[in-house]
């Protein structure tokens, strides 16, 4: 059983490169189809992030009358943090409000008089509160629409308005855009499995005649077979290899331009460099499983002498 | 040690490569089966091998009914019977060593005994000093030779060679002749499926003669007739 484990393995490294120019087509096919795979990976963590970013930029400004105590405020901001899909919230007070206000306008002299013609602040406190989800902003507004909340808040009802339709947009957008990256990623992928299977049934078909003479010489299929099934898991940790190793300078050249689109907020290449195991173990397995497929179904037919 | 009891093989209904063939050869014999092209003669290899299956009758080997054998138990007969065939059959990314080597491999023979048998071997075919060289390196008659070696990798009781000098000049088919002969004299059970009248006719063995798929004539010390 060993000795044959061993030749099988031997016979496998031999194949490989006694065929050498069979052997470096197939796998640059299969480092090819692994670098598109990652690509797709890479265009649908951008996806994500770019997604997250524009949630991040989408808040909720709730400004309350000016009767309203920052105390309320606090208890109002304990209940909806408790009740509603909430990230997190800042209280912004009337007096920061203000000065927030002042320096916004520092240019304009007549609301700088109108400001200071004013014996008070005309301004509320606020509270900004981001939801977990884009989907999550119409529950928090209609939480804010009930008649027991309106009494408190100042002038909003239009900002509400826009932000429902802001947001209804974005999410139709966001969910576009999810849909059209998985209908892609699928084509895409499935493109890259009848590539990877037909050219492992080609190089396959060249082996064809001297798999019929080794069951002629009174080869088991088992010991034909291993050193085929031996060398698609060695193409396959190989092609696994090299792109990982392809990719790691290819994204440190091109995550400056990626990071400066994202604000410096994400890097690709940290990402990539966090995360390469993973993706490397999960190519390696996706694609040694298909190999394994494509070498049992090609060989198949040529072991029926 | 080889007999065919009333083997017929018909591939489609309109075609019978074989028709009621019926034959018994001893052990240690030497038989050439001859005839033209298309009469059935490697048919009979193939059934021999169990590359074929037989429509009809029976087909025993050396005591062992293969008429229904399984395909698992297919390499085990296979290792009992050495097959050389006209276009040689060599496996192209194996050198000369590795081939001859390969036969014993696949029946997981140990490192020692292949390191002992296969040089032998090397020196009864006569290829000493091109054991590294691959097929497309070496002469038909080399190529030829080669596939004997591996053949004779297990000690067969029954060699088969199917046209194993068509595709080589006069000199060669003397030289791989001799050589069966040789491996007759030691004991094995030689069977040559041939057209090659010249061979046959120089052998004075016994030849069965093949048309259109059945046996026509089973002499001792026969000659090509057709």
């Amino acid at each position: 059983m060993l000795i044959s484990f061993v030749r099988i393995i031997t016979f496998a490294l031999q194949n490989f490169w006694r065929n050498i120019w069979l052997s470096i087509a197939t796998l640059s096919i299969i480092i090819l189809t692994l670098i598109s795979v990652s690509g797709l990976i890479f265009i649908s963590v951008l996806t994500q992030e770019a997604i997250a970013s524009a949630q991040q930029l989408i808040d909720l400004t709730i400004t309350f009358k000016t009767d309203i105590t920052a105390d309320e405020i606090h208890s109002i901001d304990q209940t909806i943090k408790s009740s509603l899909p909430i990230e997190s919230t800042t209280f912004i007070s009337k007096e920061e409000a203000l000065a927030k206000f002042k320096e916004f306008h520092k240019d304009d002299p007549s609301i700088q008089e109108s400001l200071n013609a004013l014996e008070e602040n005309p301004l509320g406190n606020a509270l900004v509160i981001t939801a977990n989800r884009i989907e999550d902003y119409p529950s928090i507004i209609a939480y804010f629409q009930q008649d027991e909340m309106q009494n408190k808040i100042q002038e909003f009802n239009k900002n509400f308005e826009k932000h429902e339709l802001i947001l209804e947009k974005m999410n139709l957008l966001t969910k576009r855009v999810q849909e059209i990256a998985l209908v892609i990623s699928g084509i895409f992928i499935v493109i890259a499995a009848l590539i990877v299977f037909n050219t492992i049934r080609i190089a396959i078909y060249t082996h064809s005649e001297e798999i019929s003479i080794m069951k002629l010489v009174g080869a088991t299929n088992a010991f034909v077979r291993g050193p085929f099934i031996f060398e698609s898991i060695f193409y396959s940790l190989a092609a696994t290899l090299i792109t990982l190793a392809i990719l790691m300078p290819l994204l440190s050249l091109i995550s400056p331009y990626i990071s400066a689109f994202f604000n410096n907020s994400f890097d690709l290449a940290t990402y990539f460099r966090q995360h390469a195991l993973w993706i490397g173990l999960y190519e390696f397995l996706g694609i040694t499983l298909l190999n394994l497929i494509a070498t049992s179904f090609a060989i198949g037919k040529y072991l029926k002498i | 040690m080889i007999i065919f009891k009333n083997v017929s093989k018909i591939y489609h209904p309109n075609i019978s490569a074989l028709k009621e063939a019926t034959l018994h050869i001893e052990p240690g014999e030497f038989v050439s089966i001859v005839g033209q092209s298309g009469v059935g003669k490697t048919t009979i290899v193939k059934l021999i091998t169990a590359e074929e299956r037989p429509t009809h009758g029976t087909i025993t080997i050396g005591g062992w009914d293969i008429t229904h054998i399984k395909n698992r138990a297919k390499p085990i007969l296979r290792r009992q019977i050495g097959v050389i065939f006209q276009d040689f059959k060599l496996l192209p990314s194996k050198t000369v060593d590795e081939n001859i080597a390969f036969a014993l491999q696949v029946s997981g023979s140990p490192f020692t005994k292949i390191k002992t048998i296969v040089p032998q071997l090397i020196k009864v075919v006569g290829l000493e000093k091109k054991e590294d060289r691959f097929p497309k390196q070496l002469s038909g008659g080399e190529k030829q030779r080669v596939a004997i070696a591996r053949a004779l990798a297990h000690r067969p009781k029954v060699l088969v060679a199917d046209e194993p000098t068509g595709n080589l000049d006069a000199i060669n088919t003397n030289e791989i002749v001799d050589l069966l002969l040789k491996i007759n004299s030691f004991g094995t059970t030689v069977v040559l499926v041939t057209h090659n009248r010249e061979v046959v006719n120089n052998l004075h063995k016994r030849v069965i003669t093949l048309e259109a798929g059945e046996i026509v004539s089973d002499q001792k010390k026969g000659k090509y007739m057709l």
